[in-house]
């Protein structure tokens, strides 16, 4: 297993989960599954001030999985420097570690922002539209994986 | 969509692994040991710790793949509050931080147990090409 990272799950999640030609790299997969989720917004708001609010929910969603996949990435490439050395010590892996779960906890909390105001802007039954598509996804073998 | 990119995020926002990428495939360490080693003796060594790490691979799974559909259940529903998502992230960091350790241990083994000469072979097999750019 090579380069595990967050931004390999976001990409193989998000990858396999849009409905056309699957994008080739993590980022790629990120902008087309963002693209979808507005589109899917869009016909279930429509338009006006809630949509619009929605939408740039999303926009900035988008923003945190990409800088996610991008630091992950770092973090993996750096960690694998280190894995390279025979000799490296515990603590030249642990100090990156403790470094890349700072960063993490840091965006996490904008995250959980982002999640709350969405669902304070959508209604029950348009929340539940867009988790039954999830679901569906879900029948089709489509998940995260650890 | 909508709600598979929350889940996308909040499952891959307490980061992959982050741990020894030599163990990441065992099967493969293995290979690239039984290729590289000679000796006897340390090679029943090495043996028996990709058996361990091959066991340690098995359940760490088991518990992150319970741990992330938790986390994507709980971004799931609605009214879900942002503290019972924390907390579920929280629980799949600490997984996450349990393999860390788990694997550390491992991979410093491994090391102690390998020649710098082995240990070249090794990664050579393991990790053929040096990861290039800043973007995934």
């Amino acid at each position: 297993m090579s380069l595990r990272s967050s931004s390999m799950l976001a990409g193989a999640l998000l990858a396999a989960a849009c409905a056309h030609k699957p994008p080739t790299t993590p980022l790629a997969s990120i902008e087309a599954a963002t693209a979808d989720a507005r589109r899917e917004l869009r016909s279930l708001i429509g338009e006006g001030e809630r949509a619009a609010r929605a939408d740039a929910v999303v926009v900035q969603l988008q923003e945190l999985l990409a800088k996610s996949a991008s630091d992950g990435y770092a973090a993996s490439r750096d960690l694998q420097a280190i894995d390279r050395n025979r000799d490296a010590t515990a603590a030249q892996f642990q100090a990156l570690q403790a470094a890349a779960d700072a960063a993490r906890l840091a965006q996490l909390h904008q995250g959980v922002a982002l999640r709350e105001e969405l669902a304070r802007l959508l209604t029950a039954e348009e929340w539940k539209k867009s988790a039954d598509a999830r679901r569906k996804l879900l029948e089709l073998g489509i998940s995260p994986q650890p | 969509m909508l709600i598979a990119l929350l889940i996308a995020y909040f499952a891959g926002s307490s980061g992959g692994a982050l741990t020894s990428q030599l163990l990441g495939d065992p099967a493969k360490l293995e290979d690239a040991i039984h290729h590289q080693v000679k000796d006897s003796g340390r090679l029943k060594q090495l043996d028996a710790l990709v058996t361990e790490a091959k066991a340690t691979d098995k359940a760490t799974k088991a518990t992150l793949a319970s741990a992330v559909e938790t986390v994507g259940e709980v971004a799931a529903r609605q009214a879900s509050t942002s503290a019972e998502l924390e907390a579920a992230v929280a629980s799949l960091m600490a997984g996450r931080r349990a393999e860390r350790e788990r694997d550390l241990a491992l991979r410093l083994r491994l090391a102690s147990l390998t020649t710098p000469e082995e240990w070249t072979g090794i990664v050579a097999e393991i990790f053929p090409v040096e990861p290039q750019g800043k973007t995934p």
